[in-house]
């Protein structure tokens, strides 16, 4: 007898027996630690954190450049294109995103560099994210704080002092209904715009009808740069298809360098370790023209699907995904 | 540390031993995957560590604060409804695993809503006003959102080869 012939309550209990099976061998490989982890943090926050940092650094490359009449890296102006090549047979193109640099997420809402020689040796920054507690992150030397009365808005510290760092967080404002948070400029800092922080950036979320696979592979100016990850908590570098890539601690992310101003990154969604392997190898960033042709081949119904959660000014366009 | 912090200590490490693996299965039913699982949890235990002698159940407030994390997991993955279903979890042989993976697959196409009723009512045995208060919603709805998930599943699985 099957599960469809039974009655109501039987049928509940076979669904109860169901959930409690797959609770069971989905958790079976795992010990179950003995205490809590004090001082914990999302391996996600900090990444966007030490994407941040990159950023920023990136930013006063740009800035040296421009004193220079010499363009190194583009503050925004220049569209970022990557193809992903190849795309496993049971998946196809779902949505096509192009973001402004002005509302790139993971940027700062406030950002402060102290400088010594025309490079960064310490930053400050008030940026959304999800902490528990202040804490260190060894080999980063970021410190992270939430902001009293802004629980989403948390406090970075890059290379900063412990009483400075701490100086700073007291200073820190909130309007709570806004979510405008700001802090005083420390002595010796000098504050830095969010859109000088990032070029444009593109999305492309592949969608595989038959596996439920939502993988999606970012591509952007923002820099990040292994030598930020390694060390720190939830992070590892490793090489794959002759990339470094720096991996999340349980391989649902992965992020690389695919041209000198452009990194990408993949959510995994359900891939094989050989076709996210496969997605970082054989993604290249394109001319304009090429993109343009790419576009022309994918089986989309291309539609406007307006501004990006949290943005303002974003251009979207998005596909729906052909039934496979 | 004083006393009351030593004690304090022992309640949480208690708890935990306790609390730990169910509200982890808890969690992964919500979410599909086990590290996310292991997250949401985590978070969870920390909101409480601290306010334990305020809280007057702290299984109840876990498992309210595992909903809201697992509801937070989704919406940072911009994909709502889309349970992980294709983390690497395979339903072990034997007995009731064809049916365990085909309800897994179902669930994973379930709304959201439906999907915490069904879990909090078939696997953590709530009762729908347990659910109710859990979620936030009126008895009424949190009894209709048993009722339309159970009623999907078992759609689902009648569409299924």
């Amino acid at each position: 007898m099957t599960m469809l012939e039974h009655d109501d309550d039987v049928f509940a209990e076979r669904v109860r027996a169901a959930l409690r099976q797959i609770a069971v061998d989905g958790l079976a490989a795992g010990a179950v630690p003995l205490r809590p982890r004090r001082h914990w943090i999302r391996p996600a926050t900090i990444a966007a954190a030490l994407v941040l940092v990159a950023a920023l650094v990136a930013a006063v490359v740009a800035l040296r450049a421009d004193e220079e009449e010499r363009t190194v890296v583009d503050g925004g102006t220049a569209p970022v294109r990557v193809i992903p090549a190849p795309i496993p047979e049971d998946m196809q193109v779902d949505r096509v995103q192009e973001v402004e640099p002005s509302t790139v997420e993971g940027l700062p809402r406030k950002a402060w560099a102290r400088m010594e020689d025309g490079r960064i040796v310490a930053l400050l920054m008030l940026h959304y994210g999800e902490s528990l507690d202040g804490f260190q992150v060894p080999g980063a030397r970021l410190s992270v704080t939430p902001t009293t009365g802004c629980g989403d808005v948390l406090l970075f510290g890059v290379n900063m002092a412990e009483d400075a760092f701490r100086a700073a967080a007291d200073t820190v404002t909130c309007e709570p209904a806004d979510h405008v948070a700001t802090a005083s400029e420390p002595d010796g800092f000098h504050e830095l715009a969010p859109e000088q922080l990032a070029a444009g950036q593109w999305t492309i979320t592949l969608l595989g009808g038959s596996r439920r696979a939502v993988v999606e592979l970012r591509a952007s100016a923002v820099p990040v740069d292994p030598a930020f990850f390694a060390g720190a908590q939830g992070f590892a570098v490793e090489q794959l298809a002759d990339h470094d890539v720096v991996v999340s601690d349980d391989r649902t992310s992965f992020r690389w360098q695919i041209a000198p101003d452009i990194w990408g990154s993949i959510t995994r969604g359900d891939l094989t370790d050989d076709e996210v392997a496969a997605l970082i190898d054989g993604t290249r960033a394109v001319s304009e023209a090429e993109w343009q042709e790419w576009l022309a081949t994918v089986p989309v119904d291309l539609r406007s699907d307006g501004p990006i959660e949290g943005s303002g000014t974003a251009t979207t366009v998005a596909a729906t995904s052909v039934p496979g | 540390m004083s006393s009351s912090e030593v004690a304090e200590d022992d309640r949480l490490g208690q708890l935990y031993r306790d609390e730990y693996q169910p509200m982890l299965a808890l969690a992964y039913l919500l979410v599909g995957s086990r590290a996310a699982a292991e997250d949401v949890v985590q978070d969870a235990f920390t909101g409480i560590s601290g306010r334990l002698a305020d809280v007057a159940n702290p299984a109840a407030y876990l498992r309210t604060s595992v909903v809201n994390g697992s509801r937070r997991w989704h919406r940072r993955l911009r994909r709502e409804d889309r349970w992980v279903a294709g983390e690497a979890s395979p339903v072990a042989s034997g007995d009731g695993a064809a049916e365990a993976l085909a309800v897994r697959g179902a669930l994973a196409d379930l709304p959201a809503d439906q999907r915490e009723a069904i879990v909090l009512r078939y696997f953590a045995d709530l009762s729908f006003r347990e659910i109710a208060d859990v979620v936030g919603c009126p008895l009424q709805t949190a009894a209709t959102r048993v009722r339309r998930g159970l009623d999907r599943i078992r759609r689902e699985l009648e569409d299924r080869p």
